[in-house]
């Protein structure tokens, strides 16, 4: 069936990559994947790279990738999986039945990596991941190998570790007025309903009675006891196991921005894998002439599109869109290093929330970040990219292309910042949805400690103190920073007294450096639309007030500039209560 | 310091990831402020517990018990009393 109403196979002008993404599953419910050929003799082996849960996933997703890279390049077939519900696969987090689709996930991945030629499967998880690789080789008898990364053998003790590590976020609780969901218990930023917790909490693999593989390597954290219990009672069912404590695991699930690659672990894993003795069994190979790059879906009871697109030799998005002819298109760009499936993968809702109304939504990975190749000479896992802006410049040429009449930008945080720039480097964007911006003016290299929006994140921090009796207490006690105290001042200082020089300057229209309050003026006139949707403890509306001096009262006068606050919500709206508030207010801003 | 005070020091040192070391933090500073991150206190609970032999129970599970070296001594004081 062809439905698509958009221009998009005439813009694929790049060859397709080593690695391709690819849908898979049933027909209602597509599973996003990623799969890594090599281009080297190849060993026969597929590995099925099983993701960790939740926010684990998003900060280890960068990880993930270069172990399948790595295994490509060592003759493996890799297959990277977004589990059923999750990433830019259908479904979500409140599904029924969470761990039989997971499991159902792992198996399509494993009959993938069978059609692009493999004749034995390793399967390696990390974390919940782990879990879920080593009930998926039950189900099976045809894997060579598991890896098990940082595995909580226990589900009740993972489930745990979750609940622990949401309670100390101290996140604001939900307001009493907000529909939150009874059962479902948040884990930073996603959720696991009752259900699920119920059958994670029945998983005990101190309790399995036969080996899910002959041979699995262990690769436990070295900062925490070994599972030593779990290797023996392994071994005890028959399992040939190599256990190990290698470093790597704690940096891998660091915020995206500052996460590290485990090089330890994927040499190990690779090794690992490489090495599994081929099957005696006969194993059928298919070739997988082509994978499905796009998949209709239902959504609000609309039919809509999802497909992964190459927008150059670089930059990969998923265009989410309607069958018919798109209203508009709404480019949805990277929340610091966070992958193309946004912030508590709020990308993949809204795309499709948009699409089921008839925009065409693209949720782009910006070079360098997420699933998008960095530019040549350029790093990988940079945030305020000098290439960014025209990555997005390359997205609106798409967009444009693909028939869109109006082009709206959306972005958090540096992508806020990436937004605005793109549209004062004059690229055809119509309107700029900005959410949380922490700068507008970044400077390579420049230190975050005394950054602007820190200094107004501290002020504001020591404006309440100043009614505290702990505070002061605190002060007493010699327990206050006083020099930072102290610098944090002559800084706010300064500024305050430069702010009305720089508004006579502006007036005179003198031009001097970074003058925000200007280049808001310029792009009101050219027509853009200017909306802002700050949490209201984020420091960025008081940077943007500031420096945008008496410019953004005149343009909110007018309408051309908005600006929405939420209250509540964290800089990356972690609980989940603030979610659809945040998609109300992005709707609203693409709308009025 | 007591001995319980130190031993807590030390897992700080290895788990919470701090901008300064553990030993020049004061009973009351907040680990948090000293960059101790969520993900970073999850560890840390997990090393107490092994160092300590104990669970921590669910009505602890919660910031405010392991936001300085002086909570955390009492949650563990509390915990051990009696052994």
């Amino acid at each position: 069936m062809n439905t698509m109403s958009i221009n998009v196979a005439d813009q694929r002008t790049v060859a397709p990559p080593a690695e391709a993404g690819f849908f898979s599953g049933p027909g209602s419910r597509a599973r996003f994947g990623w799969l890594h050929r090599t281009s080297l003799p190849s060993t026969g082996v597929g590995l099925i790279i099983v993701p960790p849960f939740g926010y684990e996933a998003v900060c280890a997703q960068r990880s993930m990738r270069h172990l399948a890279e790595a295994a490509a390049h060592a003759g493996i077939t890799a297959v990277r999986v977004d589990l059923d519900g999750s990433g830019n696969s259908a479904g979500d987090d409140l599904d029924p039945d969470r761990v039989d689709g997971w499991l159902a996930s792992i198996d399509d991945a494993c009959e993938l990596a069978l059609g692009a030629g493999a004749n034995r499967l390793v399967l390696v998880g990390v974390r919940l991941g782990a879990t879920l690789a080593t009930l998926a080789a039950l189900r099976r008898n045809d894997i060579a190998g598991i890896v098990a990364i940082a595995t909580v053998p226990s589900g009740k003790a993972l489930l745990r570790e979750g609940r622990i590590l949401q309670m100390t976020l101290g996140l604001t609780p939900a307001p009493a007025a907000s529909a939150a969901l009874d059962d479902v218990h948040e884990l930073v930023g996603f959720a696991l309903t009752a259900q699920t917790r119920e059958a994670l909490s029945q998983i005990d693999l101190l309790k399995l009675t036969q080996a899910p593989a002959t041979a699995m390597l262990l690769l436990d954290r070295d900062d925490l006891a070994a599972n030593d219990a779990w290797a023996a009672h392994l071994r005890s069912l028959g399992a040939k196991v190599d256990q190990r404590r290698l470093p790597g695991y704690v940096d891998m699930v660091l915020d995206p921005h500052r996460a590290q690659v485990p090089q330890a672990i994927i040499d190990a894993t690779v090794r690992f894998a490489a090495t599994r003795p081929a099957s005696t069994r006969h194993l059928f190979q298919h070739d997988v002439a082509v994978l499905e790059r796009r998949r209709e879906l239902r959504h609000a009871e609309a039919s809509i599109v999802e497909e992964m697109v190459a927008l150059d030799d670089c930059l990969f998005a998923i265009a989410t869109y309607p069958l018919g002819a798109p209203r508009r298109a709404v480019i949805l760009l990277n929340a610091g290093a966070v992958g193309h499936i946004g912030p508590n993968r709020l990308h993949v809702i809204l795309a499709r929330q948009l699409a089921a109304a008839g925009d065409l939504v693209l949720c782009l990975d910006v070079s360098g970040i997420g699933d998008s190749r960095q530019r040549a000479g350029a790093g990988e896992n940079v945030v305020y990219s000098e290439h960014a802006v025209a990555d997005v410049g390359v997205a609106v040429d798409w967009v444009r292309r693909a028939g869109a009449a109006q082009v709206a930008v959306v972005g958090l945080c540096s992508g806020a910042y990436h937004a605005l720039r793109a549209a004062l480097a004059g690229q055809p964007i119509d309107r700029v949805v900005a959410i949380n911006p922490l700068t507008f003016h970044y400077k390579p290299g420049m230190s975050l400690d005394f950054a602007d929006f820190r200094l107004a994140e501290d002020a504001m921090r020591y404006q309440k103190s100043i009614t505290s009796g702990a505070s002061w207490q605190k002060l007493l006690r010699g327990k206050v920073d006083l020099a930072r105290v102290a610098r944090v001042f002559l800084y706010r200082t300064r500024a305050a007294i430069t702010r009305p020089l720089r508004e006579v300057l502006r007036r005179l229209h003198v031009p001097f450096g970074d003058d925000l309050g200007s280049e808001l003026d310029a792009l009101a006139g050219h027509g853009i639309a200017l909306r802002f949707i700050f949490a209201a403890d984020d420091p960025g509306q008081k940077v943007l007030m500031e420096q945008g001096g008496s410019v953004v009262p005149k343009l909110v006068s007018t309408g051309r500039l908005r600006i929405q606050t939420i209250s509540g919500a964290d800089h990356t709206f972690t609980a989940r209560w603030t979610h659809p508030i945040l998609l109300d207010a992005i709707s609203e801003a693409l709308e009025r | 310091m007591s001995e319980n005070a130190a031993k807590i020091r030390t897992v700080l040192k290895e788990h919470a990831r701090l901008n300064r070391d553990a030993d020049t933090l004061s009973d009351d500073s907040d680990l948090y402020q000293a960059g101790m991150t969520s993900h970073a206190s999850v560890n840390v609970m997990l090393a107490l517990e092994g160092e300590f032999d104990i669970e921590f129970p669910d009505h602890m599970l919660k910031r405010s018990v392991f936001e300085s070296v002086g909570a955390i001594v009492s949650a563990i004081d509390e915990l051990t009393e009696g052994r």
